[in-house]
């Protein structure tokens, strides 16, 4: 009975952690400010948490990314959050196809960083895979996570009079 | 998870079975083994967070369509009125979605009477499907309400309002919510660029509607992931893919591998002519009262 009854609230508890609100290990408030002055002058139009899980494996978390002609975006990844360092690349295709061109690759160890995919690709969608290592607990047992703020911005044409796209946030 | 919970049991069941047995290096042994399955599975179920869909703003699908030359018609929106008539919550969510694309199709051509009836009306269905807390800001609605008239500052004041939300999604796990909503917003916009396009923007708007079906694979991936598969959103799965289907079968598409920009797209006016068939259909679907 002690067993099916571990067994039951092992369970429950694995439950109850995933059901977990992201606020608990992923308290965010101060990053997304951190984000949106790194978007200026791009207009924002999306922000996604990315729930990075370290466990005993090592694997490729995979999200795509629909971009529009005629506009130029820029990414704000923000890794702060992150307990353990990964390696983050951007990609023109996703992992399933072999002929794919790497577009950028960065190491959440910056921080915080950008990338601008380069409008004369004519992408329809960009891939970010996070490299995730595996981890393990010092008593061998347990496993992490943490989270990467990603928030994006675009121009369009109207914004080419000012120039390069660098922003005048303020620091 | 299911095979390892049987398995997991299962062993539990040996061990029960064999509880008579006094062989207490063999129960050590099942219990490691049974303490690593369980390990397992707990590390599966916590790398089972919910997967990130990235799917783009309202607000932005209605300005890509403007600056491609869309005209503003009357009449073409979903009455604020029928607002009363949608029952259930699926009807509820995915009309908020369908209003918020109108919302962003009035104010980017400049309508501002209109703008604050939809607001309203957004509002009042944000209270029953358990957004309320977003539009709860006295200070952000009476800034729409200064900012009528302004394109810049009304734009900025829904700039505001979609990060408000994005971060109460965020805050609240409420994704699954947000992707039925984009997926009546989607929708309504695709509707709206069919309906308003005319001979003299029609190929701009033609090839921003093509541009627009490369996130249907995205959204319908979106919405098989959520946990809560209700026979209304089954059925809105299943249209959304039949869409995607069709628009991949194109001859058209065979090509596409070489086209350098959707601008170059050109769509037959026949397959252009199905695919605005099969998007009226189903906004109709969704905003029928």
């Amino acid at each position: 009975m002690r067993i099916l009854l571990s067994i039951v609230v092992l369970l429950a508890s694995s439950y109850l952690h995933a059901q977990q609100a992201p606020a608990a290990y992923c308290p965010k408030g101060d990053v997304v400010i951190k984000c949106r002055k790194a978007l200026v002058p791009f207009k924002y139009t999306n922000m996604i948490t990315n729930r990075i899980v370290f466990t005993r494996s090592n694997y490729v978390k995979e999200i795509s990314i629909p971009i529009f002609y005629d506009a130029r975006y820029r990414f704000v990844f923000n890794t702060e959050l992150l307990p353990k360092d990964i390696t983050i690349r951007v990609y023109d295709r996703p992992q399933s196809e072999k002929k794919r061109n790497q577009l950028g690759e960065f190491k959440s160890s910056q921080k915080q960083f950008n990338f601008e995919p380069d409008p004369e690709l004519g992408l329809s969608d960009v891939y970010i895979d996070f490299l995730i290592p595996a981890f393990i607990a010092e008593d061998g047992s347990s496993f992490i996570k943490g989270c990467i703020i990603l928030m994006t911005g675009y121009e369009d044409e109207v914004s080419d009079a000012f120039g390069d796209g660098e922003g005048d946030a303020a620091e | 998870m299911d095979k390892k919970i049987i398995t997991a049991l299962f062993i539990s069941t040996m061990i029960f079975s064999s509880c008579g047995e006094d062989t207490t290096q063999q129960v050590s042994q099942e219990e490691q083994a049974q303490d690593d399955i369980l390990n397992e599975m707990a590390e599966e179920g916590e790398a089972r967070e919910p997967e990130a869909f990235y799917l783009p703003s309202a607000l932005q699908i209605g300005s890509i369509f403007q600056k491609s030359g869309l005209s503003y018609i009357k009449g073409l929106t979903n009455p604020p009125s029928n607002q009363d008539q949608y029952i259930t919550k699926s009807q509820k969510i995915l009309n908020f979605g369908v209003y918020s694309a109108d919302l962003a199709y009035i104010i980017l051509n400049g309508q501002s009477q209109e703008a604050t009836d939809y607001l309203k009306t957004i509002k009042s269905l944000s209270d029953k499907i358990g957004f309320g807390a977003v539009f709860e800001s006295e200070e952000l609605l009476n800034r729409f309400q200064n900012s009528l008239g302004n394109e810049d500052s009304i734009l900025n004041v829904m700039i505001d309002i979609q990060m408000q939300t994005d971060m109460y999604v965020d805050e609240n796990n409420l994704q699954e919510v947000t992707h039925i909503i984009f997926a009546g917003a989607w929708i309504e916009g695709m509707y709206l660029g069919v309906k308003a396009s005319n001979s003299i923007n029609q190929h701009m708007i033609s090839g921003r509607l093509v541009e627009q079906m490369t996130i249907l694979d995205n959204l319908v991936k979106a919405l098989r992931s959520n946990n809560n598969q209700t026979e209304d959103l089954k059925q809105l799965s299943k249209d959304l893919n039949n869409l995607d289907k069709f628009f991949m079968q194109l001859e058209e598409n065979k090509n596409s591998q070489k086209i350098a920009s959707f601008r170059d797209y050109k769509i037959s006016k026949e397959h252009l002519e199905q695919l605005s068939i099969m998007i009226t259909e189903l906004r109709n679907r969704i905003t029928k009262v």
